[in-house]
């Protein structure tokens, strides 16, 4: 399945992540949107329900590409969505409210991998997997390899790197859309993103960088 | 634009490959769950506010009784006679008066600390460190100092990323983030390199000791990262006026233009934004910026980074 940037365009619909969570995801202009904002910063529940319905599937996404584990998706997005509209008084309108989501998707991916007691969990899981899947087929099983591998090499990046990773590569996001949702310089997510590659490719024993300084 | 090793593409392609299970969280659910939170948040504001009144009435019964207290403790031992004794020295103390330091923010207390010898005299509207009777290190702000010639005696300044030496005179310094301005108005004075070789300053000699743009770039950053972005904008738009074709520069544009937009300066961001296709037309994100630009709307025409 082909995934597409989530962060292309304003409250667009997650059409490539809709597709598999399959929830129907529709577009709000600005105006309406910032209305809907503004009644669930009254506590209206109707406007929270709406624009959870309108960011579940984008978040639900984001939890499972920055955690790799489907099993904790329903806790974090929980998680997300409660943060969110309790402390959404806090958003100011300068950056887009999925933007704002995001952050607090990475917070609480943050937390969430530097729990020890499911990095062990993770770790464990990561040695079962082909016994798990007996009767897998090959290139499936491989996928399946290489995400926990994946993940488990993510596990041991530090925060900052891997949520560069995450949302350069993983995610799809430009360099400007990267710096807008972690709110760190463009040439930091560019030299973060390119030492977690670095980091990555030794951790998982793969060819690196054939030649230096090519990422802009 | 995604230039990940080939064999890395593998691993990153698995997990975007992965179905994304539908969430069975609902709307109910996070509702309830904010409720919950609510009301968590609720009984913690209250625990709080009792602390925090038990607390206060506490103190209050303090100094209700500190009276009291004090004058039991104070009343002076009996001796075996019955006659009450005296306290055999005074409390106070001579505080030597050493430097003449003011502090235009807090004269008081700066005062009171610092120990720099009665030939040197600073004033200054920031922290600085004594070091010595001769020596100082000062921070970030502008600094009056004043030296009267002592035989055998120079005061020693240090400043970021270098050391002046000041014998006798005065002069003005300003430090700004990593670098130093020294204007010496009259006396002697020289830049100790790190040989220790001087070289003497003129009077009313200026030396700018420019940072670099790598230097300007990660002040920038360190200021973001402690939550300072209007310092971040300033040392931006120095990094931008300063290296105009820098790399640095390149990247700083564009995180300038976006906090002048977090700020609510769209007509500054849409300069920045406009300034940084005109140096770099046709770059990777030249759509994105334009995009920005559009989200930005029409506004006031700019020169440079600011706004005509």
């Amino acid at each position: 399945m082909a995934v597409a940037n989530p962060h292309a365009a304003d409250e667009q619909p997650a059409a490539a992540t809709g597709a598999a969570a399959g929830a129907t995801v529709h577009a709000l202009p600005q105006r309406d949107m910032q209305g809907l904002v503004a009644r669930a910063r009254r506590h209206d529940p109707a406007a929270q329900r709406q624009l959870f319905e309108l960011h579940k599937t984008r978040v639900c996404a984001q939890v499972q590409r920055m955690t790799g584990d489907p099993a904790t998706v329903d806790d974090l997005v929980q998680e997300v969505f409660i943060a969110a509209f309790a402390n959404l008084d806090k958003f100011r309108g300068d950056s887009q409210l999925h933007t704002w989501l995001y952050r607090i998707v990475v917070n609480k991916a943050r937390n969430w991998w530097d729990s020890e007691q499911r990095r062990r969990r993770r770790e464990l899981r990561a040695s079962q997997v082909p016994a798990q899947s007996p009767n897998t087929p090959h290139d499936q099983l491989e996928a399946c390899e290489h995400r926990e591998q994946l993940y488990a090499a993510l596990g041991e990046l530090s925060p900052k790197l891997r949520e560069a990773f995450v949302a350069r590569v993983v995610e799809g996001m430009s360099l400007l859309e990267a710096s807008e949702a972690l709110e760190v310089p463009v040439s930091t997510v560019s030299y973060r993103t390119r030492r977690a590659e670095e980091l990555l490719c030794q951790a998982l024993g793969v060819a690196g960088f054939p030649t230096p300084g090519r990422r802009s | 634009m995604n230039e990940t090793p080939p064999e890395l593409q593998r691993f990153v392609e698995a997990a975007r490959e992965q179905v994304i299970a539908p969430t069975h969280v609902t709307a109910d659910a996070v509702l309830a769950g904010l409720e919950r939170h609510r009301d968590r948040t609720q009984a913690r504001r209250t625990i709080t506010l009792s602390a925090a009144i038990a607390l206060a009435a506490s103190l209050i019964t303090v100094s209700l009784l500190w009276p009291m207290l004090s004058a039991r403790d104070a009343s002076p031992p009996r001796d075996p006679a019955g006659h009450a004794g005296h306290a055999g020295h005074a409390t106070g103390h001579a505080a030597g008066q050493a430097g003449g330091i003011t502090n235009v923010d807090a004269p008081e207390h700066q005062a009171a600390s610092l120990d720099l010898d009665s030939a040197v005299s600073l004033r200054t509207n920031t922290q600085v460190e004594v070091r010595g009777p001769w020596s100082l290190a000062l921070g970030e702000g502008v600094h009056e100092l004043e030296v009267q010639a002592t035989p055998g005696q120079a005061l020693r300044v240090s400043l970021p990323g270098l050391e002046l030496e000041l014998a006798e005179g005065n002069a003005t310094i300003e430090v700004v983030q990593s670098s130093a301005a020294v204007k010496l108005h009259n006396g002697v004075a020289a830049w100790i390199g790190e040989d220790g070789q001087r070289t003497v300053l003129n009077v009313e000699h200026v030396d700018l000791q420019a940072p670099s743009a790598t230097e300007l770039a990660r002040e920038a950053e360190r200021l973001l990262a402690a939550g300072k972005p209007d310092k971040a904008v300033a040392v931006l738009r120095r990094l931008v006026a300063a290296y105009p074709k820098a790399s640095q520069t390149r990247t700083g544009l564009l995180d300038l233009a976006r906090l002048l937009r977090n700020s609510t300066r769209k007509d500054e961001a849409r300069c920045a934004y406009e300034l940084y296709l005109q140096r770099w037309p046709g770059s990777a994100v030249d759509g994105e910026v334009r995009a920005a630009l559009a989200r930005l709307g029409p506004g006031r025409a700019c020169r440079g980074l600011d706004p005509r």
